[in-house]
């Protein structure tokens, strides 16, 4: 059971960081996010919808990322996501740590193999 | 492709999520699906994959509602119970101020509303008034023994019930009862010497007046003002002479005098001691059309009838009193209806010859009497289901007006769901102001009701029992208060369903009101009233055209130099001494100059008594219904009357030589299509139920009624063989009617000084109030069809301003493609028309039907019909151009480019 728990915890911490690693560089809506994620990761890492916008709006809520409606000439409106002053600390701190932590885990599978 | 959206507002509708909130989330997560399935499609999946791969975005069911309630913010919590009503006065002022802005529309729907309710209300007074519990009267433990005929007397009653009895039936019943308290009493005229105490000269008047047993008062529960009133001991043949006065006739008569108990006045020529005083306010114990207004109550034993002749005390065959009886405490109706019938059926065997086809029987109290009872109240059920449909009419229109006010406000309304009001909180807003226009037009309605009699009173400086009803009370407020409320709910409640729906936020966004449509009832109702008011102008037209063929018709008789006055006199059946006063009068008039003739008769024509009689051949016992005038010789002459054949009455026609009668033409035709009428013999069903053969000595022309309009079978018989109460002097002079009045008081008072001249008659008046009546008729009728035109035009107006309020955008559109301004109007204008149509045809064949039904033989509709109908039918079309026309400016006066944009 707590090994499950600390699967899902780890995946919703690796979700939130990829999406705001995603709209660091630039505001993208939803749908672009979701195929970015599963086109970058092969298809090994999927989000649908279902899942995908309530963590939107949770990192909108928390003030990391802001949400805001774009028009486009001969387009319908969309809603595009771009991170804030607050989403890039709490990204380099996440970055940080993760890359710390794929260092740690790095270092002990290669310890291993050679 | 499918509707991805409404999936996706179906999954959330389980979360509390802000609307404002629900939309974009729905818009933006649709959006997902939508490219997910047009990637699939593009990936060269077909197309069922491709949906399945879209709805797999959406996981289980409730995912994204369950997931979605954790991060977006709540709807609020919805208000603590109660906090609506408190609420609901802050609504109200609030629903005040948005009115008070929007004058036009508050005073339309306020004013109409008013004639709903004032309807309404005017129809609970009427009930009342007519056919409510008397003032003073307990109906509690009141009952009504009745007779129950059978065999050949059922066949002559004329109804399942008799409500007079004979007086010793009375007696017997009233003595034989036990557990139940019989009063019996009779209608009557009293002449009262106009002086005080007796004296001599001053002639008399006559009062109507009510016999009643001893312990009438206390049967029907009325406690007198003061004086100790009726006592067992009055009963008794040869008591003194003792009277119980009305209220109002104290007042007037006496000025209030308490000293008038235990003094005399004089009645019929007989002092009668007074006893007692009538509370204030109280006249009958039962509500008749027509009742006279008693003024004074005298016990049962002094009735003309038994003064005339005591014989009557014994004979079971005259029916002439009514009974009233109260319960004892432990009586029930079934145990005194068992006593009543169990001592009817010891009388028929005792008495067979009278008594044998009556059986006895007591019904519970009815303000109308037990007999009319059943009649009454299908009338009564007619008036509240007429009430009912006219403000169920004017509560569709104020709907509809609120359905226009409501699509004009639309964008307001959405704006407050989506910024958290809850649906109730909508609605019970938009029910505040239905219920701010009931009340306005409630006290629209009682200020017209109430203020006007109170304002006639006022400025005329008399009150009158008649006007009580109108005095408002306690029980109407709540009766004014109850239509409100169920016409603020019944016109509210449909626009406050349909605009505080949730969807109405999407609308603000997506659809701006479009799609809305008016629904079919209010289409029907709008068309239904604009039907309804055509039959009305036809018959108001018809009407007002009878009233012109009266003024020109051929009467049958000569109005010209007519002069016609009552004699009334407290002596019945044509005592010897009135006989005198007419012979006198008749010389004395006879020697006037310029009086041609004088005669006597109990009626004219044109004089709006119906006297019918039901006459058959002697031969042949089918019916006819007769208007019947009994009098003296003279009377055809005097009236211009033409014999064709046979002999006028005369005065050899006396109570003891062979009964003749005189028929007019139609009833001669009636009752002879072929034959000589003339030595034939008819029957006739005369007062005391007994039947009587004539001979017909003679054949008048025809003559008109009682009033124009109204069937002419008459026929004539001699005053002399057939006495009334009150004879009609009738002189044919060339003198002018105000001096004819003043000749003839001269005369009457010269005499017979006990005759006072109550009111007079001349031949114009005569024709004047029949063509009068008529204006009258067809104005009422004008009325009635200008109050449904005022309600098909709102109708009109409601359904109208509705389509167009709907349909600005497709409008802006049309303008913007090059539509002109006035082909907009045209056609809005159209829409109004074709409303109507199916209405005005259907008003128009309603009124074909009625007109028919009303047009009596003498008058011929001829080439005024098609015309009638024809502006009928441009009045109804005409209003719907007028109601459709506001609407028509609105929609020509959209601004296309705004139009587009904003919706």
């Amino acid at each position: 059971m707590g090994l499950i728990k600390d699967a899902r915890e780890l995946k919703k911490g690796s979700a939130e960081f990829l999406i705001l690693s995603l709209v660091e560089v630039r505001a993208r809506h939803g749908y672009d996010i979701a195929s970015l994620i599963e086109q970058r990761s092969g298809g090994a890492v999927t989000f649908h919808a279902a899942s995908l916008y309530p963590l939107l709006y949770r990192l909108e809520k928390r003030g990391w990322i802001e949400g805001r409606w774009t028009e486009k000439a001969g387009e319908r409106r969309r809603r595009v996501y771009k991170i804030t002053r607050e989403g890039k600390k709490a990204l380099a701190e996440q970055r940080s740590s993760w890359n710390a932590f794929v260092r740690a885990i790095g270092q002990v599978v290669g310890g291993e193999h050679g | 492709m499918a509707d991805f959206a409404a999936e996706v507002r179906r999954r959330l509708a389980s979360g509390s999520i802000l609307p404002a909130r629900e939309i974009e989330i729905v818009e933006e997560i649709s959006q997902h699906l939508e490219d997910r399935y047009a990637r699939s499609r593009a990936a060269g999946l077909t197309d069922g994959e491709a949906l399945a791969a879209a709805w797999r975005e959406l996981d289980a069911s409730d995912a994204l509602s369950v997931a979605l309630v954790l991060v977006v913010p709540p709807a609020p919590a919805p208000p603590p119970f109660g906090w609506g009503v408190r609420m609901f006065p802050r609504d109200l002022l609030h629903a005040a101020r948005t009115l008070a802005k929007a004058r036009t529309y508050t005073f339309v729907c306020a004013t109409s509303l008013g004639v709903g309710i004032g309807t309404v209300m005017a129809i609970l007074i009427l009930i009342r008034t007519f056919f409510g519990t008397p003032y003073g009267v307990n109906p509690d433990g009141l009952v009504e023994p009745i007779i129950v005929p059978t065999g050949k007397l059922l066949a002559d009653a004329r109804g399942p019930m008799l409500d007079t009895w004979s007086y010793p039936d009375f007696v017997d019943v009233r003595d034989g009862a036990r557990g139940v308290d019989i009063a019996g009493w009779a209608f009557g005229e009293s002449m009262l010497s106009l002086s005080v105490g007796g004296g001599a000269g001053g002639g008399a008047s006559p009062v109507a007046t009510m016999f009643v047993s001893s312990n009438y008062f206390s049967t029907v529960g009325v406690t007198l003002a003061f004086g100790r009133g009726f006592q067992r001991a009055d009963d008794a043949m040869g008591a003194p002479p003792v009277v119980v006065l009305g209220h109002t006739f104290w007042e007037t008569r006496f000025g209030s005098d308490r000293g008038i108990v235990g003094n005399t006045i004089t009645l019929n020529q007989v002092p009668h001691v007074v006893v007692g005083i009538a509370p204030r306010r109280y006249q009958l114990h039962f509500s008749m059309d027509g009742a006279p207004d008693v003024q004074l109550w005298i016990p049962l034993l002094r009735h003309p009838r038994i003064q005339e002749a005591s014989d009557v005390r014994f004979d079971r065959r005259v029916d002439w009193v009514r009974l009233l009886g109260r319960l004892a405490p432990e009586t029930n109706v079934e145990q005194a209806d068992a006593v009543v019938a169990s001592i009817m059926s010891g009388l028929a065997s005792r008495y067979p010859e009278t008594n044998q086809f009556k059986n006895g029987a007591v019904k519970p109290y009815y303000s109308v009497g037990a007999r009319a009872n059943p009649g009454i109240r299908i009338v009564v059920g007619m008036f509240l289901a007429g009430a009912g449909l006219v403000l169920l009419v004017v509560c569709l229109n104020m709907s509809g007006m609120m359905l226009v006010r409501s699509a004009m406000r639309e964008r307001e309304l959405a704006i407050r769901l989506a910024i958290g009001a809850s649906r109730a909180r909508l609605m019970q807003y938009l029910l505040s102001e239905a219920v701010v226009l009931s009340l306005l037009g409630g006290l629209l309605a009682s200020t017209l009701l109430f203020g006007v009699p109170a304002a006639v009173v006022w400025w005329l400086d008399e009150w009158t029992p008649n006007f009580d009803p109108l005095l408002p009370d306690w029980w109407t407020a709540v009766q004014c208060l109850a239509v409100c409320f169920i016409a603020s709910v019944i016109f509210g409640l449909l626009p406050a369903i349909r605009f505080s729906r949730p969807s109405l936020v999407a609308a603000l966004k997506e659809e701006g009101g479009s799609g809305r449509r008016i629904g079919k009832f209010h289409r029907l109702t709008a068309a239904v009233q604009a039907g309804l008011a055509v039959p009305f102008l036809i018959v108001g037209g018809v009407r007002l055209d009878q009233a012109r063929v009266t003024a020109f018709a051929e009467l049958g008789f000569t109005p010209d130099g007519l002069f016609a006055a009552p004699l009334k006199s407290a002596e019945r059946d044509g005592s010897e001494e009135r006989a005198q006063v007419m012979r006198r009068l008749e010389e004395r008039l006879a020697q006037t100059p310029g009086v041609a003739s004088v005669t006597f008769a109990d009626g004219l024509p044109l004089d709006f008594d119906s006297r019918l009689v039901r006459v058959s051949r002697h031969d042949d016992a089918t019916p006819v219904l007769s208007r019947i005038t009994r009098v003296a010789p003279g009377y055809l002459d005097t009236l211009g009357i033409r014999l064709l054949r046979g002999r006028d009455v005369a005065p050899a026609d006396s109570a003891q030589s062979e009964r003749v009668v005189l028929l007019s033409t139609p009833l001669a035709a009636r009752l002879f299509p072929a034959g000589d009428p003339l030595g034939q013999r008819v029957t006739m069903l005369l007062g005391d139920n007994t039947r009587e053969l004539f001979t017909i000595v003679g054949l008048t022309a025809d003559v008109v009624g009682n009033q124009m309009g109204n069937p002419r079978q008459q026929l004539f018989v001699p005053l002399a063989q057939n006495p009334v109460s009150t004879v009609l002097a009738i002189v044919r002079s060339s003198v002018p009617g105000p001096a004819m009045r003043k000749t003839f008081e001269a005369a009457l008072i010269d005499v017979g000084p006990d005759y006072v001249l109550t009111d007079a008659i001349t031949g114009d008046e005569l024709r004047r109030d029949s063509r009068d009546d008529y204006v009258v008729q067809g104005t009422m009728s004008g009325g009635a069809a200008a109050v449904a035109l005022l309600l098909a035009a709102l109708g009109v107006y409601g359904v109208i301003g509705f389509m167009v309020a709907t349909r600005t955008r497709e409008i802006g559109v049309r303008l913007a493609l090059g539509a002109s301004r006035l082909q907009i109007v045209r056609e809005v204008l159209a829409d109004s028309l074709k409303l109507v149509v199916p209405g005005v045809g259907g008003g128009v064949l309603l009124g074909m039907l009625w007109v028919r039904r009303l047009d009596p033989s003498w008058y011929s509709l001829g080439g005024v019909e098609p015309l009638i109908y024809v502006l009928a039918a441009a009045a109804a079309f005409g209003i719907a151009i007028l109601a459709g026309f506001p609407s028509a400016r609105r929609a020509a006066a959209v601004e296309p480019l705004e139009a587009i944009r904003a919706q």
